[in-house]
């Protein structure tokens, strides 16, 4: 299934480690905060050039980066795996996580004003992971994900402890449509007044969705502010197979 | 018509796409005339209205019952046949005395009565959705629905994907993703199956919406076996 015909280039920076480097330097921001608002949720297209998503997704069957191993059928969170990396994350991903931690706390703090959630967040990551580290949250979260046919994921949320920051991002490592079929990733958000919906982000590869870790802002009728509760999950993979890597930003227990 | 046939020939398989997953995908199952068919019934309908609340999301909305045609009716009469003992298995495992009748007329008497619809149609346009919703009836429900597409994604609109989830005592909820094409239905479950679990079978609950519409219009055709309360579906 896995050819490279269509694989759409896309210019890919390398630094001389050989390391591709990442692009959240190019994300527009600002349109990022205006689709959070809108709709729950924001696509970066094209976060990540084809090879940094090779590259990443190579690295699954490397375990010397991984703290563990989860097979989410044992926990009764769907079917597939995931890994935990370790610190030092690799190069590529702490720098991607450093890089968009500034962005998403200005719009965390913004909608915690919102919700009157009594929390802020510190303008660098270093200073919001020093509080998860001294909360006892010390074990690094970003994951990399490997499904294959019939696997998918449950709707969940990531919540590792009392330190949770509110916005989390998944990239997209491999091409619907030549390396798997199926496995769309779908959220839901369970609002008052028993109005629920679902929704489903068409992604490609390298692309990035941001997205709520557990709650998110909606304007009500009275200029009220509601708590909307989301979750997240993959539909079942048809074929081929399918990796994301997900930064989450705080730290775990 | 052929989907007759297919339906006899293929009720085991959904027999276990419907136990395997709540919902069974019948690719083709509506062909060029009976899409064209629901085309003009779309456009002359004179019943097309918002839907009538924020439950059920946001786009408009006909009720079909008595314009569709003697084929479709063929088509939801050889389904139920096909359904029934599935249906009235999951209730012996779920420990429920209800037995559905086997026969059609016998079941349409029980099940539908003034005021109700078995079909309709929505129509969505940019930024409409269907929201996460149950269509359970007015005097008892069948467990199952038929769900199908009048239109082409990619062509006639982008996003507007059919979602199913369920949700599972103590565990968390499945998502399903259905690919519908244009004439493509799928069976889903109205609100519950029996899943097997290791200790006899329990009970899951379903949902079902239709993502937001991102342009053009997504047509898509709601078949029930039992009626439906109109205009306040809920």
């Amino acid at each position: 299934m896995k050819t490279h015909a269509f694989r759409r280039a896309r210019p890919c920076a390398v630094n001389p480690a050989g390391i591709p480097a990442p692009a959240a330097g190019r994300v527009d921001w600002a349109n990022v905060a205006t689709e959070l608002d809108a709709d729950g949720h924001a696509v970066m297209r094209g976060l990540l050039g084809p090879d940094a998503c090779e590259s990443m997704q190579a690295m699954y069957p490397e375990d010397g980066r991984f703290r563990s191993r989860v097979v989410m059928a044992r926990h009764g969170f769907g079917r597939g795996e995931y890994k935990y990396f370790s610190y030092p994350l690799p190069a590529a991903l702490q720098e991607l996580r450093q890089e968009m931690y500034p962005h998403l706390a200005t719009i965390a703090n913004r909608w915690n004003a919102q919700m009157k959630v009594p929390v802020s967040f510190p303008a660098r990551l270093e200073d919001f992971l020093e509080r998860c580290h001294q909360a006892g949250q010390r074990r690094p979260t970003p994951l990399l994900l490997q499904y294959g046919a019939g696997d998918y994921n449950c709707l969940h949320q990531d919540l590792y402890g009392e330190h949770v920051f509110p916005l989390q991002v998944a990239i997209l490592l491999s091409e619907p449509g030549r390396d798997f079929a199926g496995g769309e990733f779908v959220m839901t958000e369970n609002a008052t007044a028993g109005v629920s919906r679902a929704t489903v982000i068409g992604l490609r590869q390298g692309d990035a969705i941001v997205f709520p870790v557990n709650h998110r802002p909606v304007a009500g009728r009275r200029a009220d502010v509601r708590r909307v509760a989301m979750r997240h999950g993959v539909s079942r993979i048809r074929e081929g197979r399918r990796y994301t890597v997900g930064i989450i930003f705080h730290d775990a227990m | 018509m052929s989907a007759e046939s297919s339906i006899e020939v293929n009720g085991e398989a959904i027999h276990d796409r419907l136990d395997a997953e709540g919902y069974a995908y019948l690719p083709g199952l509506l062909d060029a005339s009976e899409m064209t068919e629901l085309a003009r019934l779309a456009v002359r309908s004179a019943s097309w209205r918002p839907m009538p609340s924020e439950g059920m999301g946001k786009g408009d909305v006909t009720c079909l019952t008595n314009e569709v045609s003697s084929r479709l009716q063929t088509l939801r009469q050889a389904l139920f046949h096909g359904l029934v003992p599935l249906a009235n298995r999951w209730n012996v495992e779920l420990g429920l005395a209800d037995a559905y009748p086997g026969s059609f007329d016998e079941f349409d008497e029980a099940f539908n009565r003034e005021g109700g619809t078995t079909a309709y149609m929505h129509r969505l346009g940019a930024d409409d959705y269907l929201a996460l919703q149950q269509c359970t009836g007015n005097s008892g429900s069948f467990p199952f629905q038929v769900v199908a597409l009048a239109s082409q994604p990619g062509v006639d609109f982008d996003g507007g994907e059919f979602v199913l989830t369920e949700r599972r005592p103590r565990m968390q909820s499945r998502p399903a993703v259905i690919p519908l094409q244009a004439g493509d239905a799928a069976v889903i479950c109205t609100s519950y199956r029996a899943a097997k679990g290791s200790r006899g079978f329990f009970r899951t609950e379903f949902k079902h919406a239709v993502s937001t519409v991102h342009k053009g219009t997504r047509l898509g055709l709601h078949l029930s076996f039992h009626d439906i309360p109109w205009p306040t579906i809920r």
